[in-house]
């Protein structure tokens, strides 16, 4: 296994992650994902968890050649990749467990795949797929996806708040604001 | 607006994997970083790819190594990719330089053209907050830092003083509409 470096900024992780997969998951992943697209209950559990920043999935046949074409790949790739609030081996735990059939439909057709647990082998699985980071970047590292839920919600809460004060006394104001400090209590 | 995912695989020239490397490896991070000048951006990431599977297989080796761009953006993507060169400037012209068919920085739509041959089709794309700009979310995360603080201060303060310590820290701030 080649070392890996961390794929990381701030507090929020990454992935790229281009794993070969057996001819017949090609047509299997294209059904698994138009679903996916289709019917939220497939993709709402990984929305609930709220850890995920962004991620796309693709199934590459083709690829450029850097002369103008495209060349055909040996076998179908599905293409990963992903910003996340939790460490590549806590991630793949925890979605491992909480959807553990999902996975396994959709990484089961990877060539190579070691299963879905324990969580070691199918991190090592992905160390030998994933390209190392070159440059990663973004906006508001030090703050997770959970985190930027939290803060809208109180942004939302404090423009409420900020449009019902004006008119306030100062004591009306302070009761005020410590209805909004309890409201926003769990988000701070 | 809707934030929007960009996924490309772009063709490095022949022989300039190394030299592109060497140039992703000088880039700064955080402030450094060219994509701090794009506005626009919550997540941008850049990596050379030189095979599919694992290592020790041989036959998987690509034709030509890749450079994997994406991006978190405020839509459209079209928009944002017009005003990638000059924003990053000559930091980002030092990356797209060693990419096969890079037409410059200039005319930017040329530029976005050439980016959106080798945009990939996604067949699942997961996006949090997708109605909320980067202005909204920094902002949002700035106020959220701001109202803990002033709970922790309110503690000392008469109302008087509650309503101008408020006013301090909030009087300059535009509150989010989401």
């Amino acid at each position: 296994m080649t070392p890996v470096e961390i794929d990381a900024v701030g507090r929020i992780y990454g992935l790229t992650w281009p794993t070969p997969i057996r001819h017949w998951g090609r047509p299997w992943l294209r059904m698994l994902f138009w679903a996916a697209r289709h019917v939220p209950l497939v993709s709402a559990p990984l929305r609930r968890m709220a850890m995920v920043r962004g991620a796309y999935w693709t199934i590459l046949t083709h690829v450029p050649d850097g002369e103008g074409h495209r060349r055909r790949l040996r076998r179908p790739v599905l293409f990963f990749e992903a910003s996340f609030d939790v460490d590549l081996y806590r991630y793949i735990e925890v979605f491992a467990e909480a959807i553990r059939w999902r996975f396994r439909f959709l990484w089961g057709s990877g060539v190579g795949y070691p299963g879905v647990l324990p969580a070691e082998g199918f991190l090592a699985w992905v160390h030998e797929n994933r390209a190392n980071p070159s440059h990663y970047w973004c906006a508001y590292p030090d703050s997770t996806t959970h985190m930027v839920g939290s803060a809208l919600r109180v942004a939302e809460q404090l423009s409420d708040f900020d449009a019902k004060v004006a008119a306030l006394d100062d004591k009306a104001f302070a009761a005020a604001f410590d209805r909004l400090l309890t409201a926003t209590a769990k988000e701070l | 607006m809707a934030v929007e995912m960009f996924a490309s695989l772009v063709p490095v020239r022949r022989d300039q994997e190394k030299g592109l490397r060497a140039v992703l490896d000088g880039l700064g991070t955080s402030d450094q970083s060219p994509f701090a000048a794009v506005p626009g951006t919550h997540v941008a990431r850049l990596a050379v790819i030189r095979r599919v599977g694992a290592a020790a297989a041989r036959d998987r080796r690509l034709h030509t190594a890749l450079l994997s761009f994406s991006a978190l953006v405020d839509g459209p993507v079209e928009d944002w990719l017009g005003s990638l060169p000059a924003a990053c400037g000559a930091a980002g012209d030092a990356v797209w330089n060693h990419c096969a068919g890079w037409p410059g920085p200039e005319p930017a739509d040329a530029f976005a053209r050439w980016l959106l041959d080798f945009r990939l089709p996604m067949h699942t794309c997961i996006i949090a907050h997708e109605k909320t700009s980067v202005g909204e979310v920094t902002t949002a995360i700035e106020q959220r830092k701001l109202l803990l603080r002033l709970a922790v201060a309110a503690r000392g303060l008469d109302d008087g003083e509650l309503r101008r310590a408020y006013n301090e820290a909030f009087g300059s701030l535009a509150t989010v509409a989401i």
